[in-house]
């Protein structure tokens, strides 16, 4: 059985989606922005009272200098050692709150007028619990995919005699890495399903996960051709900035600023392929919520 | 040495190989009656991880006194139990199968042929621990007269442990690697002996020594050992014994295998004599044996060529299974042979440092390094020994620098600046390796870190100072590095390097004290070194020059009209070490005017007239002092630059910008 919208279909019905959700792209922005400056707030502070009038300052416009970081990493120890709790803290956070996003984003994308904010708070907060709770079941078995793969390395792979490198290891037994890969790919494509189950539909949690299950199972190619269409977009960002960012010798006050600008674009476009990716599996779900319930009417009469 | 240092690699620095080696006469001696002499028969038994010997030793007492008793080392019972005084100075614990000891079967004293055997008993004169044998005290019924010798017949048997301190067998291969391994006679000196316990800051001091040693082993074994193989012959129960001859050695280790790949070459450079470099390579790593080759041959060259002809003939480089890591694994620089990494690390350095990495040619360079300053020369005391590893890292620096040009950390995923990457955590404290491509790091800044960690403890020449700080491998590369960077600073670099010459050939194949080392440094320089030693090795100071302010004001002469800067600096000692230091302004106009500050008073004003205006001062501007702990403030720039930091801080931010990107729900 084929999904009622082709994968490409609801790819374009996505892009425009989010498109026009611009506000809900600043909204996320402006989140994401907020949070990395308390992460980052510490180490600016420090580092501009070290090397604002400092000739460690002018080295490190051209380049980087080993014995500068090594004894500001010392000084700084407290910072540095307080980098680590915090940034667990804040990714907690991060989570919690893109998890409310999620339900207002994924009902949003579903519908083809503009969400008011006051339905975008409800849908978050009705989802967050059951959306958080699939992120959770997500994480443990992605975990258990993760630990189990490092285990099977220590029994079969990495004991093995004579083994030269990691690297050696990665390429001997790239086949497992492979399917690893694949399966973290497939737990994550149905993970995003079932959120969308969770918030679109209306039966009891176990249901909505059932329900996002077998769409995913009835669609898989439509499925995975967003997901993977989704992620080449994002790798295309990705390696985009990471062109032009190599290019960039920032040393003037122009290329710095160059600098900068092409960071922000470069998280604007990648939270711009996060609402596509939102918005395509939200279409792709919705239509054919739609169809099973055109079927069941159907039944009914 | 320590036992301690067996157990750790030094962050960031990643490799495979031991060293170990030697030959069969040393160059450039004349034949020298050693103090002792061993003869030794061992064989292997590989399906229960025990080798049995007999050991002929001649002792000869070079001192004035009679001798009526001997002391031996008896290493391996350091791993008999877990309370030893190693272990439980160390923390370790060993399983009971991984545990190992060493009996002596029989002791013969060949002149009377009076045994031993029941005059003897271990002895514990460090800290009386009765559950350590590491010391075996031997009366004798007839002393040893001055300037005679004793022939002593042994019988041994010895479990090896696994892997552990440089010693012993890896778990899950057929690998052995063998060291402190056999019934070791103490040094006498000052009328008594100097045979310590093993313990975590043991320094393994031994006499120079001739070594006749034949090793049985199963056939297919492969073996190599200190000195050169002078013979083999096959046993008739598919034994096979080979005979190694090592002249003025410390000691003597050995290694087999059956998967060793043996490779040979020969160099000879022009005013330096042959060397036989033997590799025993694990068979996946036999396509890296040019690159092992090329970098052992850039330090032949380069040693023997700055400091003096390597004293051996023949020199073996072992590649280690990859499973024997750090804490277990085959180091110690006692030998000819130098540290010991996991292969398994070098191929983590292989998945982010893609056709970059350097980290075999820097194990392989340290290692000859240490042959030169910690096996042919093998330092008396703790200063003495620290000063051993400050040379071996300096002069690896160096020679790694010449080979290969300046170290390079590189930092990249997949061949490309991982600025917008996943973070890389390696680096200690902060994700900067997702921040930046390469680091050039200035070989004796690489070991920053660890000397900033530790840089307020005790001085090298305290005899503590291996036992009471941390991790010994830490300290190895830390402060001693940074000290004779910092006298290359003091001296220049061509006096430099015919100290080290002269040090060499004056003390090869002797005990040099840090006091040795002091007077060969003030003679070929000329000047009277007392504060650089005083401060910096026997002292526990350290280095913070800073400028702490900068200010100007323009003078113009009435009559001609013309216009000057007056500049102020402020310089400041703030740390506790007195020396001289140069001092720049640097102008505007791109010029600048060099002075140099004695650094005795805490604080000091120095007045500069210029034609053009101040742009920052400096103090130690060419970085000569390595050993100053704060870079930052070693200069003042007149304004502020606020480009630098918009850069930095823009990456940071990003960085985290990004990784939180990363982590959301969905995609």
């Amino acid at each position: 059985m084929s999904a009622n919208v082709s994968a490409r279909e609801a790819f374009g019905i996505g892009i425009g989606r989010a498109v026009k959700s611009w506000r809900l792209l600043l909204l996320f922005y402006t989140f994401n922005f907020f949070l990395a400056a308390i992460l980052s707030l510490p180490i600016a502070t420090v580092f501009a009272g070290d090397v604002s009038r400092s000739l460690a300052g002018d080295t490190l416009l051209g380049g980087f200098s080993y014995r500068w970081y090594a004894e500001f990493v010392h000084a700084n120890a407290p910072i540095f050692n307080s980098l680590l709790p915090q940034m667990i803290l804040v990714f907690i956070l991060y989570v919690l709150v893109e998890t409310f996003f999620a339900g207002g984003f994924y009902s949003a994308f579903s519908i083809k007028k503009r969400t008011k904010p006051g339905e975008f708070i409800t849908k978050g907060a009705s989802s967050f619990f059951p959306l958080l709770a699939v992120t959770v079941i997500e994480a443990g078995i992605l975990f258990l995919l993760y630990e189990g793969n490092l285990l099977w390395a220590s029994v079969n792979g990495h004991a093995s005699r004579n083994v030269p490198s990691v690297y050696a290891v990665f390429r001997a037994e790239l086949w497992r890495y492979g399917i690893v890969i694949v399966l973290f790919m497939l737990v994550n494509l149905i993970s995003d399903f079932i959120r969308a189950a969770v918030t679109l539909d209306n039966d009891d949690f176990w249901s909505k996960i059932e329900r996002g299950v077998n769409f995913t199972v009835k669609h898989p190619l439509a499925t995975l051709g967003v997901y993977l269409g989704c992620s080449l977009i994002s790798l295309s960002i990705i390696g985009l900035a990471l062109l032009i960012n190599f290019n960039i010798h920032a040393t003037s006050e122009g290329t710095i600023l160059a600098e900068i600008g092409i960071g922000q674009i470069f998280i604007l476009l990648r939270i711009f392929s996060k609402l596509i990716f939102y918005a395509s599996e939200a279409v792709l779900y919705k239509e054919d919520q739609i169809e099973v319930i055109k079927v069941k009417a159907e039944m009914l009469e | 040495m320590t036992a301690a240092r067996h157990k750790a690699s030094a962050p960031g620095i990643v490799l495979t190989l031991v060293f170990f080696c030697v030959n069969s006469a040393a160059f450039s001696q004349t034949p020298v009656t050693r103090s002792v002499a061993y003869v030794i028969d061992v064989s292997l038994n590989p399906r229960l991880h025990t080798i049995e010997g007999t050991e002929m030793l001649t002792w000869h007492n070079t001192s004035d006194q009679s001798v009526s008793s001997l002391e031996f080392h008896m290493y391996t019972n350091a791993f008999r139990s877990n309370r030893t005084t190693l272990l439980s100075e160390t923390g370790g614990s060993i399983s009971r199968q991984g545990r190992g000891w060493i009996d002596i079967i029989g002791m013969t004293d060949l002149r009377t042929e009076q045994n031993l055997t029941e005059r003897s008993e271990y002895i514990q004169p460090d800290d009386q621990n009765p559950y350590d044998s590491t010391v075996l005290a031997v009366k004798l019924s007839e002393p040893v007269g001055p300037r005679d010798s004793i022939e002593l017949g042994i019988r041994f048997r010895e479990q090896l442990p696994e892997a552990i301190s440089g010693t012993g067998w890896a778990p899950g291969e057929e690998y052995y690697f063998v060291s402190h391994w056999f019934p070791k006679i103490g040094v006498y000196q000052n009328g008594a002996w100097d045979c310590h316990q093993f313990s975590a800051s043991s320094d393994f001091f031994s006499a120079f020594g001739n070594y006749d040693v034949k090793i049985s082993v199963p056939v297919r074994y492969i073996v190599g050992a200190t000195g050169a193989r002078s013979g083999d012959e096959m046993n008739s129960e598919g034994m096979m014994t080979y005979r190694y001859v090592a002249d003025s050695v410390q000691d003597f280790v050995w290694t087999a295998s059956p998967d060793f790949s043996m490779r040979s070459r020969s160099f000879k450079y022009p005013g330096l004599p042959k060397t036989r470099v033997i590799l025993l390579l694990q068979p996946q790593h036999v396509a890296q044996t040019e690159e092992y080759f090329e970098a052992i041959g850039h330090a032949i060259e380069y040693f023997g060529l700055k400091y003096g002809p390597y004293q051996y003939p023949d020199i073996t480089i072992v590649d280690p299974p990859w499973n024997m890591g750090p804490g277990r694994t085959s180091a110690a620089n006692e030998y000819p042979f130098a540290n010991v990494y996991p292969a398994l690390i070098t191929a983590h350095t292989d998945l982010y440092e893609l056709g970059h990495s350097l980290n075999a040619e820097e194990a392989i360079i340290c290692g000859f390094g240490s042959q030169y300053w910690e096996e042919t020369i093998a330092g008396k005391d703790t200063a003495g020994q620290w000063l051993g590893r400050g040379l071996s890292a300096y002069s690896a620096g160096e020679s790694l620098e010449h080979a290969y040009g300046p170290k390079v950390s590189v930092y990249k995923f997949a061949g490309a600046y991982p600025v917008y990457a996943y973070p890389v955590w390696e680096v200690a404290g902060f994700p900067v390796a997702a921040l930046i491509g390469k680091v050039w790091i200035y070989q004796p800044y690489g070991c920053l870190p660890l000397y900033l960690r530790y840089a307020n403890s005790d001085a090298m020449a305290v005899e503590g100072y291996n036992a009471s700080y941390g991790d010994n491998a830490d300290l190895a590369c830390g402060k001693p590095t940074l000290v004779m960077a910092t006298l290359e600073g003091v001296l220049g670099k061509g006096v430099m390097e015919r100290v080290l010459r002269t040090y060499y050939q004056q003390f090869r194949f002797r005990h040099p004290t840090l006091q040795d080392f002091q007077k060969v440094c003030q003679e070929v320089s000329g000047r009277n070194l007392d504060w650089f030693f005083n401060q910096l090795v026997r002292g526990t100071g350290t280095v913070d020059f800073s400028v702490e302010s900068i200010s100007y004001y323009r003078k113009t002469d009435l009559n001609s009209g013309a216009s000057t800067f007056v500049t102020k600096v402020v310089v400041r000692r703030r740390g506790e070490v007195k020396m001289p230091v140069g001092l720049r302004l640097a102008l505007e106009d791109g010029g600048a005017v060099d002075t140099v500050w004695n650094g005795e008073n805490r604080e000091q004003v120095f007045r500069f007239e210029t034609i053009a205006a101040p742009y920052s001062a400096e103090v130690d501007p060419f970085q000569k002092i390595p050993l100053d702990v704060n870079y930052s403030n070693n200069s003042l720039t007149v304004d502020e630059n606020l480009l630098p930091v918009l850069k930095w801080v823009n990456r940071v931010f990003v960085y985290f910008q990004n990784i939180l990107l990363n982590i959301g729900a969905a995609v």
